[in-house]
Parts: structure tokens; sequence; C-alpha cells
């Protein structure tokens, strides 16, 4: 906040006078583009699967993969006709007809941390220059109420800022909601046997005390930031607001039944809280899919479980609140799972294709976008979606031009996303 | 000295032999040998009946598109090229860009109708040009785009030679006031002896247009008080001259005394003296101490030190904080992790074969360490991280296994940090091909970003492409891993100690191949090697800007790159230590940013950073030299408070620059504050829990939620930014509410804790000193009068008990701006 990253000045001369056109004009063509561009979505919820989920055992599994790759789980009929998934999915099969279901994102990064980085930016990990997540170009681009974080990551994240810098980093709750009970997140919770009295009592011994580059010109940026934040993270701390949109206890028992009492479904309520006070965007991290070991008894026990009655139940929240026309829900991991299954009865990675379930904000429902061969090794048609194309989807929906150009702190201009495309079929 | 330095600017720095012998003789005398610019040779039409000379390609034609921005990166520069028609970027391809002009359907250049070429009509906008019109019909510049048509539109490489050096003038500017404009003029020298005022076909740019404005003619006007640099850029040359406009009329004769008690002192005041600006005073003892231990030892002084200290009578007081300080275990500690993050060792997982990564880790950073402490000469380090292999030419693979093996044994190990070298650097995961080597050994140890060049000309540097690729190709041959002789060894190994390669996960091999180790057998350990049979298409090694590498004669090409560092008029090498030294000590580089040492980027204070390079070297890369010579300096001891002429100065060191403390700095100081009397007196020599010496993970949820915050840089990126130095809202919210901050004050080898003990705590001069202690605790210093009545007041009226105030004071001081900067 304190650096502007469109515009560093002296790179803004020598570059704009370097590129003939100017930035000017170039601008001046983006806002244009933008302004007759409507976001389809005022947030997003980015339901992270961590370590990547068996998209063969899941949602695209394969009735004539070989026996030896079939895996041991059954399938069941959704309610869309001919689509069957996992027996242990049986409530997103009453509700697969509210989502796009993304089949065949496609890349080859097969390590978890540069998958990741991938999955989040949109963009191939380079070691010259860490790209923004996300959820930090969200609190950048997007207008957010006074005293809530705009890029909230439940319990936390490896979404980085990149070169934007820890000021647009996500906001982290580090816990989940325990159900029944009142949630206070961390940072912003009045515990520890503290009061609103008590802090506002020391901010006044604070405000007195802390004197001393007052008594002279010091003209610092570092202090004008110190200041700056001081002021909003005693706004977040003393008001009700963001505590508020924290604690899911003030939700009615109709949203609350919605939920079952395990931690991803708990987090999820979160989310689905959280945007409706004017959160933009939140991740929730889902971890455990990396199972080289027991893939199959994790996914049935640890695994789905949770994620069906997590991620149906949020959609339902959204529905009978009205926002889910205006909350883009997608739920990935960073890469499928090897069709062979190793002596562990565990898969590997597999980053050749993996599965994307996306609802609301504008996206398609009971849609198909994308499709694996027979035996579910490899994408078929000729969309070739990346992880790219994901990125600059979430940037559209939010109404953030994936073309927007943005100053590394080395004067190095860079695109959001230079190489992703705009799913233009998943919208309605 | 310094007239010799204004040369090494001026020229082009693989020229400097052929200029420094030549070159003041060759501009006095062959002024008038200098052939007038493009835009009065090609002024007019031709006359009748006769010709235009033909325009060069090369010298001409890519610098005249250059400086109209044809190339430039939104436009035809692009990697998709414009309207179909796609230059190099910045121009220094100049086959592609001849074969760009001259294909295509229908091709830029039209030979037999020169008139009708595409390049005249559309950015005359005789044609559509999204472009716009970029110059007149009937001005010179198509004139000379018209003649080289005519001309026969060849690209005559042959013709163009060697451009030698571009020679701007004025050398420096200095005006008096707004809106004064004086005219640039650039020459150019080529190796076959022609010199060319090629003003007209150069780009010029100013640092801060604030101070000076450019014209694209190379006009320059004044605009504001300050200093700042006109680049210069045509064809690979890069130049600048200095511009400033004085700050106040207090310069020159009229300058006050200002004592220079140092070499660096004078070369700062020489340079505040022109602009008029007055350094501020000295700081107090108490704001030197803190300054000082935060920044050598990333440590505070204790209570007890701060007195010390402001009781010392003797004069070398400060001297001798410093030497005390340089031998503290923290210093080792800190600076190793600062060597660390610039080095990249970014992480267990990232590092040497999962199998292996976190002993290849702790061996590096406790090595490194071991170098410091006992301040091995800076240029000797580095050696033994460059010019290394893991296994002796002589040695066989599983005596090399066997060797490795005795550095983890579980008793008595060999001591790995005894070593002269350590090879784990190129172990490092993301430096997996030689471009990657390339970028991260540049950025690592010269301080050069090259990045940009790897895919087209550098915008503000000299350098191309193939300059890239050629230094990148010094790397071609070095990996990390197993080397071909070694593999059957090493097979053989592995099939032996029976672990399967797929037993599933890395943690699993890794446990059981570190439980053999432990016991003494031989495991299969990587290495670093170089191959022998490197790429024969592969590009021709070569120095940056320097000579190329006959792999016929060297072995290892690392040999020669290290010989090249270590030559005392290398550019980069030692300079890019001594800048980031400085970086740290002011909060910015001579040069800024610290790692981005290239033509268009000059240093503030050249004088300076060549004295200081050059003393470095002298004293044989000494590093604690160094440090002495700066925090010694009447510069570095200066107080953050400015006065009527330094307020806006924040390049020429005539102020502390206000820094937030780093981020492992920052967490230790809390702890250390906050913590039981017998631990923070312990907190400079005992090295156990410091965050100082916290390794990077590469992993954001890896990190300690504290150091996350406060920016503690993963490594895994070549930019010195990575380290955030910015407040933030969750820092503000960390240091207010956060829990582990609650936790700090509440614990239980707290300093809170250890009073619950004591009696007379309400007794009004034990309350007292506690407040003062507080202060000295966490600011370094004792309260003010003013300070002592109002925290006594706060301990009456809004406290429950006085632990309850003295938890709520600490709490209070931990917030102040003074407790999170270094000032």
């Amino acid at each position: 906040m304190l650096t502007n990253h469109r515009l560093p000045r002296r790179r803004l001369l020598q570059v704009g006078f370097l590129g003939g056109l100017g930035l000017s004009l170039a601008d001046y063509l983006r806002m244009a583009n933008a302004s007759t561009m409507r976001p389809k979505a005022d947030a997003c919820i980015f339901v992270h699967l961590k370590g990547g989920p068996s998209h063969l055992d899941t949602l695209d599994m394969k009735l004539e993969a070989p026996v030896d790759e079939r895996g041991e789980f059954q399938r069941i009929q959704t309610v869309i006709p001919g689509y069957e998934v996992c027996e242990h999915l049986p409530r997103l099969a009453t509700l697969i007809d509210r989502f796009t279901l993304i089949r065949g994102i496609s890349h080859a990064a097969g390590a978890h941390p540069l998958a990741n980085e991938y999955l989040f930016t949109g963009n191939r990990p380079s070691p010259a220059v860490v790209y923004p997540a996300m959820g930090s170009v969200s609190a950048k681009e997007l207008q957010i109420p006074s005293a809530i974080p705009p890029f909230v990551a439940i319990p936390n994240s490896d979404m980085s800022a990149g070169f934007l810098g820890v000021g647009y980093g996500s906001f982290k709750t580090t816990s989940v909601p325990k159900p029944g009970q009142p949630f206070e997140v961390r940072g912003l919770a009045v515990a520890n046997g503290l009061t609103i009295e008590k802090i506002k009592s020391r901010n006044e011994l604070l405000r007195d005390l802390d004197q001393t580059f007052r008594t002279a010109e010091a003209n610092s940026p570092v202090l004008d930031g110190l200041d700056q934040f001081a002021k909003k993270a005693n706004e977040m701390i003393l008001s009700d607001r963001a505590r508020l949109a924290f604690d899911v206890s003030h939700e009615s028992p109709a949203v609350l039944k919605l939920f079952e009492k395990d931690d991803t479904s708990q987090a999820l309520l979160l989310a689905g809280r959280l945007v409706e006070h004017g959160v933009r965007f939140v991740t929730v991290t889902h971890d455990g899919w990396d199972t080289h070991l027991d893939n199959f008894a994790n996914h049935k026990n640890k695994l789905l479980p949770p994620f069906d009655a997590g991620i149906t139940s949020l959609v339902r929240m959204l529905e009978l609140k009205g926002l889910l026309d205006r909350v883009l829900i997608v739920a990935t991991g960073e890469f499928g799972r090897t069709p062979t299954i190793n002596k562990q009865a565990g898969r590997d990675h597999w980053p050749r294709t993996m599965w994307t379930l996306v609802a609301g904000g504008g996206a398609k429902q009971n849609f198909f976008l994308g499709a694996t061969d027979k035996k579910g090794h490899t994408p078929t048609d000729d969309t070739k979606l990346k992880p790219d194309d994901l990125a600059a989807t979430i940037y559209h929906a939010l109404g953030i031009d994936p073309r927007t150009e943005y100053f590394t702190s080395s004067g190095r201009p860079v695109l959001l996303v230079p190489e992703g495309n705009v799913m233009q079929d998943l919208f309605a | 000295m310094s007239h010799a330095f204004c040369h090494l600017r001026r020229v082009q720095f693989g020229a400097l032999l052929i200029c420094l012998a030549f070159c003041m003789p060759m501009f006095a005398a062959s002024e008038d040998a200098v052939r007038p610019p493009l835009s009065e040779r090609f002024a007019t039409d031709s006359a009748e009946g006769t010709l235009h000379e033909t325009p060069n390609f090369q010298r001409h034609v890519v610098t005249l598109l250059g400086r109209l921005g044809c190339n430039g990166r939104s436009c035809h520069g692009s990697f998709q090229g414009r309207g179909g028609f796609r230059l190099s970027m910045f121009g220094y391809d100049f086959e592609q860009d001849h074969q760009a002009l001259l294909s295509g359907d229908p091709a830029r250049v039209n030979p037999k109708q020169p008139n009708d070429s595409l390049i005249l009509l559309k950015p005359t906008n005789a044609d559509e040009h999204e472009g716009g019109e970029r110059f007149d019909k009937n001005g010179w510049e198509a004139r000379v785009l018209r003649a080289w048509i005519a001309g026969g539109a060849k690209n005559d490489a042959e013709q163009a030679g060697q451009l030698l050096r571009i020679e701007v003038t004025p050398h420096e500017m200095v005006f008096r006031q707004a809106s004064q404009r004086v005219p640039m003029r650039v020459v150019a020298v080529w190796s076959d002896g022609t010199r060319e005022d090629v003003t007209c076909l150069t780009r010029f740019s100013s640092n801060d247009d604030d101070v000076a404005e450019v014209s694209d003619t190379g006009l320059v006007t004044s605009k504001g008080k300050g200093d700042t640099h006109i680049v210069a850029t045509y064809d690979n040359a890069v130049d600048s001259t200095p511009v400033m406009m004085p700050v106040t009329d207090r310069v020159d004769e009229k300058y006050p005394t200002v004592a220079t008690p140092t070499r660096i002192d004078e070369l700062i005041v020489n340079k505040l003296r022109k602009l008029g600006v007055v350094p501020s005073e000295v700081c107090t003892d108490v704001e030197f101490l803190r300054r000082v231990s935060l920044d050598i030892a990333g440590t505070l002084p204790t209570p007890q030190q701060v007195r010390d200290f402001v009781s010392d009578a003797s004069p070398d007081k400060r001297a001798n904080k410093i030497d005390e300080l340089l031998e503290t275990p923290a210093y080792a500690l800190w600076w190793t992790t600062k060597f660390c993050d610039v080095m990249g060792l970014n992480g267990p997982l990232q590092l040497g074969n999962t199998e292996f990564g976190p002993i290849v880790t702790e061996q590096w950073r406790s090595w490194l360490e071991r170098k410091v402490r006992e301040n091995q000469p800076y240029d000797k380090i580095v050696e033994g991280m460059v010019v290394v292999v893991s296994r002796r030419p002589d040695q066989a693979y599983e005596d090399f296994a066997l060797q490795m093996t005795q550095y983890v044994l579980a008793k008595n190990p060999v001591d790995f940090t005894a070593r002269d070298t350590m090879p784990h650097f190129w172990f490092r995961g993301n430096l997996a091909t030689a471009d990657d080597k390339a970028l991260a050994f540049a950025y690592t140890f010269m301080g050069v970003r090259l990045d940009c060049a790897q895919c087209h000309k550098h915008p503000f540097d000299r350098w191309s492409q193939q300059d890239f690729k050629q230094f990148a190709a010094i790397f071609e041959r070095v990996k990390g891993g197993i080397s071909p002789e070694s593999k059957p060894a090493y097979d053989k190994l592995r099939a032996d100690l029976g672990v399967p390669d797929k037993l599933n996960t890395a943690a699993i091999r890794r446990q059981t191949y570190w439980r053999l180790a432990a016991e003494g057998k031989m495991v299969p350990w990587p290495e670093v090697f170089i191959a022998r049979d490197a790429k024969p298409d592969g590009a021709q090694p070569k120095l940056l800007g320097d000579a190329e590498i006959d792999l016929a004669k060297v072995d290892d090409p690392r040999r020669p790159l290290m010989d090249w560092l270590r030559k005392r008029d290398n550019p980069y090498f030692a300079r890019a230590l001594v800048n980031r030294f400085w970086a740290h000590y002011f909060g910015r580089g001579i040069v800024e940013p610290a790692d981005d040492l290239n033509l268009g980027n000059p240093p503030s204070n050249p004088e300076l950073f060549d004295a200081l390079t050059a003393a470095f070297i002298e004293h044989g890369y000494d590093m604690k030299w160094l440090h002495r010579e700066i925090t010694r300096s009447a510069a570095y001891q200066r107080s953050w408070r400015t006065n009527d002429t330094n307020r806006n100065d924040d390049r020429n060191f005539s102020r502390a620059m206000i820094r937030r403390l780093p981020a492992e700095v920052a967490v230790d100081a809390m702890l250390m504050a906050t913590g039981n009397t017998k631990l923070a007196d312990g907190f400079a020599t005992t090295m156990k829990d410091r965050r100082i010496g916290v390794q990077a993970t590469a992993d954001l949820t890896r990190t300690e939620f504290s150091l996350a915050v406060f920016g503690k840089p993963l490594r895994n990126i070549n930019c010195d930014c990575e380290r955030e130095q910015q407040p933030s809202l969750a820092q503000a919210i960390f240091v207010r509410n956060d829990q582990d901050l609650h936790a700090m004050l509440g614990r239980k080898d707290g300093w809170l804790a250890e009073l619950t003990k004591e009696k007379d705590l309400d007794v009004p001069a034990r309350r007292d000193e506690l407040i003062h202690l507080a202060y000295l605790r966490v600011l370094s210093r004792e309260p003010g009068d003013r300070e002592l009545t109002r925290a006594r007041q706060h301990f009456e009226s809004a406290a429950s008990d006085p632990l309850d105030g003295l938890r709520d004071l600490l709490w209070v001081l931990l917030n102040t701006q003074e407790f999170i900067t270094n000032h």
C-alpha cells in the first residue's frame, strides 16, 4: 500500500518512453474495457484440496479403466442422468446439478509447492519473481468495507502476496470454528482477560507515550506506514464489525443445521459468512489429499465425507441467502493422482489431469467443461485447459482484467495472467 | 582515484583498457573529426543528381527504430509483435530484425519502391498505424530510412563494426534554478575509429523527473532541488550524467564546517557540499548503542549494557562497542542468515535430493556460520562454494560415500565445517538449468539482475541475449546428482542396501538412509560434479562483458570465473558485497536497489562506492573490517532528526533513515524484552531458539506465524526485495492483539512471571525502577520525566495492580514506533 505496483515512477518514464504508445493509452484502453465488463461475482471462495485428490476415485470415475487402475470404490447415480460419482459422495450426487465440473486442467508441475504456486497465481513459478496469488490481487483491486479484511485464509494458506508485498497477504484465521460455539479469530479476539475498556486504556497510554518521532521531523515512509496500519488495526480490533463477520454462531439455526461438525464443514460455514460480510476472497485449505499411502482408506474415511458434506452445505447456505449468483465457489486440488496404484495402495502425483468443481458466480449449472480419455489418463478434447485459464476465469468473474499490468519491485512489467484465457463457456 | 573512476563510469567496462590508454588524448584531439548527426546530414533532400550516403543498419536504422519506440515492449518489440510485425525487444538481434523488415506480405521494406515501404507509410500515418504518427514524412528520419532502403536495405554487419563506447557530455550538470535548459550530446566511438554524433539516435531518460526532465532530443530541463542522473542509451552502450540543483544556497564556500572523521565522511560531505545539504547531528549514545546492536548482532542491548555504555567515559567507547559486537555469536548467526538469504538456501525439501536435503541444509548453514565467525576473507568463502566438486578426481564413489557418512555419524562425527569447501550451493533445487544457475549466480555474487537479458536486450543495461547465453554457458557443465562414472557404484550401493526406490515417500527413504549413515554405513550420497559431455552446439562460455573461456584449456569453467571475480577491477564481485553491507546499515544502497548494479542505475556517490570497494579489496576482503569502517563513520552514527537542508534527502546519507526491524530481529526483540532476566541477559550469547538463526522453509505455512507476518524471506527468488521491509496491517494487529504476543507477556519464563514472586512491587521506588526497566528492556533507554509521570499515572488510575500496570506498559512500549524501528 505504500508503493504503487502499477507505476513506479522512474520506470514508468523509461518504459513509457521506450514503449512508443506509452502507458496512458494502454491504461485507457484497459480501463475502457473494464468499465464495460460488469463483474459476475462479488467474491470468490477457493477451496484448496491440498495434496491433490484422486480424480479417478471421485468425480471422474472410469467404467472402462483397466481393473488394476480402477480402484475399489463403487459408482452411484447422480441427479444428472448418465453421470456417476463415487459412492462416498452421496450428497454431491444429489446436488451436482448446481455445479460445473471442469475436467482436464493439465500442467507439468509434479511437486506440491510448484503446482500450488501455479494454481494460485496462474503463472508458472519462476525464480525471478513470485507472482501474487489470486487472493492478494483481489485484495489490491477490489473495494472492501472498512474494518473487514479483504482476503481471508481458513485456517491458513500457501497463497503468497508475492511482489505485491505482505500488505496484501491473507488474513489467516489459524483455526476453524467449533460447532455450536462462538468463534473468535486470531488477532481480533478479545480474550486473555482483555476487555475493550482495557484496550482503550492501553491505547490512551500508547498515544501519550509514542511521541518520540513527533518531537522532530523524520520524514519517513516507514513511519507513515506504521501510522496508517495502526489506525486500521485499531478499527478492526475495537469495532465489532470484523468480529461479527467471523463469529459463525450468529448464523440462523436454519443455516447452522446445514453444516456437519467436521473442520472442513465449519470452515466452509465461516467462508460463507465472511463473503456475506464483504470479504472478497476466502481460501479454505482442506489438507490431507496427498494419498501416496492408503489412498482408498483415506478417501473413504477422512477426506470425502467432510468434503461431500461441506461443499454441498455451502451451496445450500448461499442459495438460502440468495447469494449463490454473486459468489464464485471453486474447489480444486493442485493435480490429480496416478492411474497406477502403488504398493502401499496409494496413488502418486498426476498433473496431467485433475478436476475442478465450480458453482455460483454466474457459472453454468449442470454443465461439464472439458473431458478426459476413457482411462482417465489425459484430457481428450482440444480445449487444452491450464491453471492459467482457471486464474484468468476467476479474475474475470471478479471483474479484474487478467491482463492487468503490474510492475515488480525491480521494475519488471508483468501481466497478471499473460497466458490464460477466460473460459467463456463456463458462464451462463 | 576519483579521476580514474570518472572514466570507469563513462566507458563500457569491456573497453576499459583501450579507454584508459587513449581516451583523454583522443577526446581532446579528435573533436573536429566527429561526424555530424544524421539529423543534420539528412536535414534536407539530397541535391538533384546526388544521393545521400547509405545509412548503416546497426548504427543508424535499428537505433533510430529504438529511439522512435518501435521496438518497445508495448509495440513491435512485444513477443507477439504488433500488426503482424515483430522486432527484437529493445533491438539487439540484428538478423532477426533485418529479416522481419524484409519478409512478410507485404514486406515492411520495399527496395523497388522505397517510398511505398510500410516502415515509411505507417509511422507517418500515411497508412493505418495503431501507434500513430512517429515522425514527419518530410523529416530527416524518413530520409534516413528511405536512403537505407534505396541503398539496398542491407544488414551490413561488418561495416558496422563494434561500438567501443559512447561519450556523453556534459559530464555533470549543476542547475541553480528551475527551467534552466542544457542540451546533451552523445558521441559514439566505433572500432574502425569512426566518431559520430548520435544524439539524435540516443534514448534519454531521467531517473527522477522531479529534479530534471529530458526530452527525446536530449534537452535537459531543471525542475526541482535534489540530484539524479540522466541516462543515455545508444546501441548496447549505456551511460549517465549526474544532474543536480542545490537544495540551499549553503554551497561551496558558504558551506558550514562539518567534521569528517573518516574517509567515508569526507566523500559523503564532498557531495553534500555541492548540494547545500548539511548532515544531521551525530546521534546520542543510547541511540547509537541500540542501532548498532540491532544492526551488527540482530539483538537488543540489555538494560545493564545500556547503563554501562552511558556511564562509560572513554572516548573510544563506540569503536569498542563495535569490536565487541563483532565478536558475539549473535553476529555470526545473524549474518549467516543474511548470507543464506542471498545465497538462496531455501529449505530442506528443495536441496540435494529429497533424502539428504535436511543434512545438506544444516551442513551449508553451519559451514558458513563458522567462516563468518572466524572472519574468513569473503573471496575465500565464495571460492569454497563456487569452484568445488564433491568428489576428488582420484576418489572412488564408494570412498566418497563413506567420507560423507563420516560427517553424520551418531558418535564422533567428523566436523563438516572444518572443510575449506562446501559444494551445496549447486544442489539447489531451483538451479536445474544453466540459465537458472547463471541468474542466481549473477544475483548472489555479482549483484546483477540478468533476467531481462535471458529473453531480450536488457532495457537499462548493455546486456544482450547473446551476452546472457554465453554467461550461462559457463554453468552448462555443473551438475548436482550422480555423475555417469559414479552411476554403476551408486546403483550397486542402492541395490545392496535394499531400500526400494518406490518406498512410497521420500520421508521413509530419508529416515532409512539417515539411520544407516549414522551407524557408519555407506549410503548413496549425491555429488556435485563437472559433466564431461558438454553440449557441442552450446554457446561459447564468456565472462560477463569480458573474455571468452576456452573449454579446451580449462576443466572447470568456474575457475576462470572465480579468477575474474577476484580481479581488482572486477565491476561486480566486491562491489555487490560492499553495496549490500551499506544497504544493511543505511536502509539504502549506494546503488539502490542494492542488488541491481546496472549502468542505467548509477551510484548516488561514485567516489564513495569506488573508494570503499577498493579499500575492502585492499584489506583482503575482510568483512569485519568493512563492518567497522562503515559503523565507525559519522555518517552511520547520524541522528534521524532532520534539519531544514536534509529533510528530503534520501540518497546521500545525510541523516539516519528509519527502518523497520527485520522479521527475525523484531520477533527476537519481543521475546527478549518480555523474557525473564536470565533469558534476556543470555540473548546475545545463547543462540538456541534465536529467531535470527531460523532457516527458511520455502513454504509459507511452514514458517512461524510471527516471522511470516513480518516478512521473513522464503528464499524462492533472486531478489533482495523478498525480505519484506514494509509495515503491514497484519503486523499492526499482531503486536496489538495476537495470541502469540499475549503469550510472550504471560509466559512462564517471562519477566512478569519472574516478578510475581516480589512482594514490594507497589513501593513507589520499586515501581519507578520497574518503569525504568521496562523502557530499558523495550526501547533501550531510560524514560524521560514526562514519560515517567504518565506511566505512574497509568499504574495508579488504570491498573488493577502493579503487575497489571507493568503488563500494560510493556504492551504499550512494544506497540510504539520507536520499538519496531531501528532509528
